[in-house]
């Protein structure tokens, strides 16, 4: 792990992705981390979250928790990485599933020298864009192991793309006898479940952060507007019931951002204290995410619906995060101990 | 009395067997799938209804109308909601037609009422401007008389189904007086004049069916006003009081909150079992369902009785949040897959994500769509300020 950044550093790092994302509104992966130079910083949770609420509140489509989550499980692997450049994602979701891994049923069965994967994975961020698919699967007895696939293209795999709410790009993906070569097996063999539930937390704290940054900008936009926006000749914010309204958006924003910063520090944790603190974390930011995108549609009126004004896609990718890897009942019955 | 009367009942009977042996069944299907209706399935459901005279509800009896009494205009809507009929399009049918019948001349009442019963005619509403919302009385879009024509000028906007539209009724200052509310005129364009343009806009949930409608001097004869001139907030507030309830949707709430149970049978839920088994959900389910008892009752007791500004108001809100509420509820349930944005709009749209349950993309989109309840018809904080109105002189 590298040392952790200095305050000085964390706003030098903010800056420079504030200044990067104010000039491209529409970047490409690669660009943003050969150009920023912040390949390195995608292994590190603090550095990541930097960076992360920077693309929340600039609200831009990059694959961070995706490639940030796929780098991790290959370093912990300990397979070769690919440069931070290229897309990595991780699929993991079926369709006979909720959020918990251990129902993953798409199979990996040796065959001669490879292996032949079997199975359905549903809405996989970033698939038609990636450059290495990483894919959860069930071999032998009841484990769950971890297989590597270059390209999603590859033959004999059927892809359906589409893009998701956020305007990310994503694809279900069908395995039919998909043939693969035996060193597509990263990490031990049966061992990926632990990996797994460390990924999804480490991914989670990404998009606390994200969330984090969306949902400043919502406070913000919803403040500007109301503030410009003149009806019974008076600007809007004027009104107390408004007024009100956007103080719970700022004390749910407050929560969020603590509960961004307990995600990430818990992540170096015991198992057990890491997902109790991630979960508690997820929560609050799925609340949050409802809330303020409820209201910051409804102070808007109209405008609040259409698809011209920014504000629409930042509360559709804020719920999207909502339940990107689990949602808060699960989360809540994570705590709970259920 | 919140039960139905045996008379009541019978008519129940009548409805619902109507909508099950004499009602377009591709209008039917189509909106179970929950894909998005055309024009023609709409005229085919408003002909079918025509055909049995129900058409026309909340119209007197002499210009074709149903003539029915507030519980019987209850009854209809539950039941074509239970039905998964199509909603009738409030615009001709539900706003302007009552306004028209009550306060229109006889040449209007018998050219436009029949056209719009015979789905010869689709209507739009043109209220709301860029300046004016919530704040509706400081409209500024102008109707200058100019011998026997008005010309029109300025911008409406939010117009819901211009893109179908035939007609707009607008709200036109026609001249400056003391009290905003005055000088206010209901004027009839057809929307393919010279000098109108519809600009389509977009919306959150993808679908295009609101427009900015643009009026450039657009000539039309002083005989397509409604009434006499300023007095078009009395008869807007008229109609009010007769369709104050419309927003009611009980039936499509409780179709929508059974549906959910059905879809939640067919989800994997947490460990194993499926999603209709899940505590967390039914509590949430259940939750909404009482809700909704209440609000339902809340409804009946109005209808048999004198409804005031703040009860409509009240139930308004009441009713809108609720269905806000089962719409995330539906997202909650779906999870993952609310996830792809799908085109409705394409038939076989259920194909494009075939790993995902086929639900999630729609419920999304009414979560989304259903965010304007609380926006439109009044917005919640107008709403309660009425409310207040009402309340106030208590604090005194
Ligand atoms: C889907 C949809 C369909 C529509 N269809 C039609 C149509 O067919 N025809 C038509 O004419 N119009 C239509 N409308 C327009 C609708 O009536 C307006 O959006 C509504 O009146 C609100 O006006 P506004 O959008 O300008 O919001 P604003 O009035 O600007 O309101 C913005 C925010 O300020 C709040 N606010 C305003 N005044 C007060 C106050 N005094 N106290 C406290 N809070 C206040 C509002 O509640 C809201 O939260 C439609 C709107 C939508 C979203």
């Amino acid at each position: 792990m590298t040392a952790p950044l200095s305050d000085a550093e964390q706003v030098m790092l903010r800056d420079a992705v504030r200044t990067y994302l104010a000039k491209d509104d529409a970047p490409r992966w690669f660009d943003f981390i050969d150009r920023l130079g912040i390949g390195r910083a995608l292994l590190d949770a603090q550095q990541g979250a930097i960076i992360a609420e920077e693309i929340g509140r600039a609200r831009v489509h990059l694959p961070l928790a995706e490639v940030a989550t796929a780098a991790w499980l290959l370093d912990r692997c300990n397979a070769p990485v690919p440069p931070a450049t290229a897309i990595a994602t991780l699929a993991w979701a079926e369709p006979g599933l909720r959020y918990d891994f251990a129902g993953i049923e798409t199979r990996a069965r040796r065959n001669g020298d490879g292996w032949r994967l079997e199975g359905t994975k549903a809405v996989v961020d970033w698939a038609t864009e990636a450059d290495a698919l990483l894919v959860a699967a069930r071999t032998g007895g009841d484990g769950l192991s971890l297989f590597r696939i270059d390209s999603a293209r590859t033959d004999g795999l059927r892809l359906s793309p589409y893009r998701t709410i956020d305007g990310h790009p994503a694809a279900d993906l069908i395995f039919e006898d998909h043939a693969l070569p035996d060193d597509a097996l990263i990490g031990p063999e049966c061992g990926a479940l632990d990996l797994l539930e460390e990924a999804r937390d480490r991914a989670l704290a990404l998009l606390a952060a994200e969330a984090v940054g969306l949902l400043d900008s919502l406070l913000e936009q919803t403040i500007a507007y109301t503030g410009q926006r003149r009806q019974f000749g008076q600007p809007i914010a004027g009104f107390q019931a408004l007024q009100h309204r956007m103080v719970d958006m700022y004390l749910e924003c407050e929560l969020a951002r603590s509960s961004a910063w307990l995600a990430v520090e818990a992540l170096d944790e015991r198992p057990a204290a890491r997902a109790r603190a991630v979960s508690s974390a997820m929560v609050n930011i799925a609340r949050a995410c409802r809330l303020v995108g409820q209201e910051a549609i409804q102070l808007h009126g109209g405008m609040g619906m259409t698809d011209e004004l920014p504000i629409g896609h930042y509360v559709k990718r804020a719920m999207a995060i909502e339940v990107s890897w689990a949602d808060s009942d699960w989360h809540l019955a994570r705590i709970a101990g259920l | 009395m919140l039960k139905l009367t045996p008379e009541e009942v019978a008519f129940q009977e009548e409805v619902r067997a109507f909508f099950a042996r004499d009602y377009p069944a591709h209008v039917i299907a189509k909106n179970k799938a929950g894909q998005r209706l055309t024009k023609q399935d709409h005229i085919d459901a408003q002909r079918a209804l025509n055909a049995r005279g129900w058409l026309g509800v909340g119209w007197p009896r002499d210009v074709g109308g149903t003539g029915w009494t507030p519980i019987e205009r209850y009854i209809f809507d539950e039941e074509l909601e239970f039905a998964h009929a199509a909603g009738i399009i409030p615009m001709a049918v539900i706003y302007i037609g009552p306004i028209i019948a009550a306060f229109g001349s006889e040449q209007q009442k018998t050219e436009w009422l029949p056209a719009i019963l015979e789905s010869r005619s689709f209507w739009a509403q043109g209220y709301s401007e860029p300046e004016a919302g919530s704040d509706l009385a400081s409209l500024r879009f102008s109707a200058v008389r100019d011998g026997d024509d008005y010309i029109l000028n300025g911008t409406k906007i939010w117009t819901s189904g211009a893109h179908w539209a035939d007609w707009i009724f607008c709200l036109a200052r026609t001249s400056r007086e003391e009290r905003k509310q005055q000088g206010i005129s209901l004027i009839c364009a057809p929307l393919g004049l010279p000098g109108i343009r519809v600009h389509p806009i977009r919306l959150i949930d993808g679908s295009d069916e609101l427009a900015r409608i643009e009026f450039d001097n657009v000539r039309v004869p002083i005989t397509n006003r409604i009434g006499d001139e300023g007095q078009a907030w009395h008869y807007a507030n008229v109609l009010l009081k007769t369709e104050r309830l419309s927003y009611a949707h009980i039936g499509s709430k409780k179709r929508d909150l059974a549906a959910l149970l059905d879809q939640a049978a067919k989800l994997p839920a947490r460990g194993s079992g499926t999603m209709d088994r899940d505590p967390a959900f039914r509590f949430a389910h259940a939750r909404i369902e009482a809700r909704l008892a209440a609000i339902e009752a809340s409804i009946l007791r109005a209808l048999r009785g004198e409804i005031s500004m703040a009860t409509a108001a009240a139930l308004k809100i009441a009713c809108t949040e609720c269905a806000q509420a089962i719409t995330g509820l539906a997202i909650d349930l779906a999870g993952r897959s609310r996830l792809p944005m799908l085109d409705r709009s394409v038939a076989d749209w259920a194909d494009a994500a075939p790993a995902v349950a086929p639900f999630g993309p729609v419920a999304l989109q009414s979560y989304l769509f259903e965010r304007a309840q609380t926006i439109y018809g009044g917005s919640t904080e107008v709403q309660k300020n009425i409310i207040w109105r009402a309340l106030a002189g208590m604090a005194r």
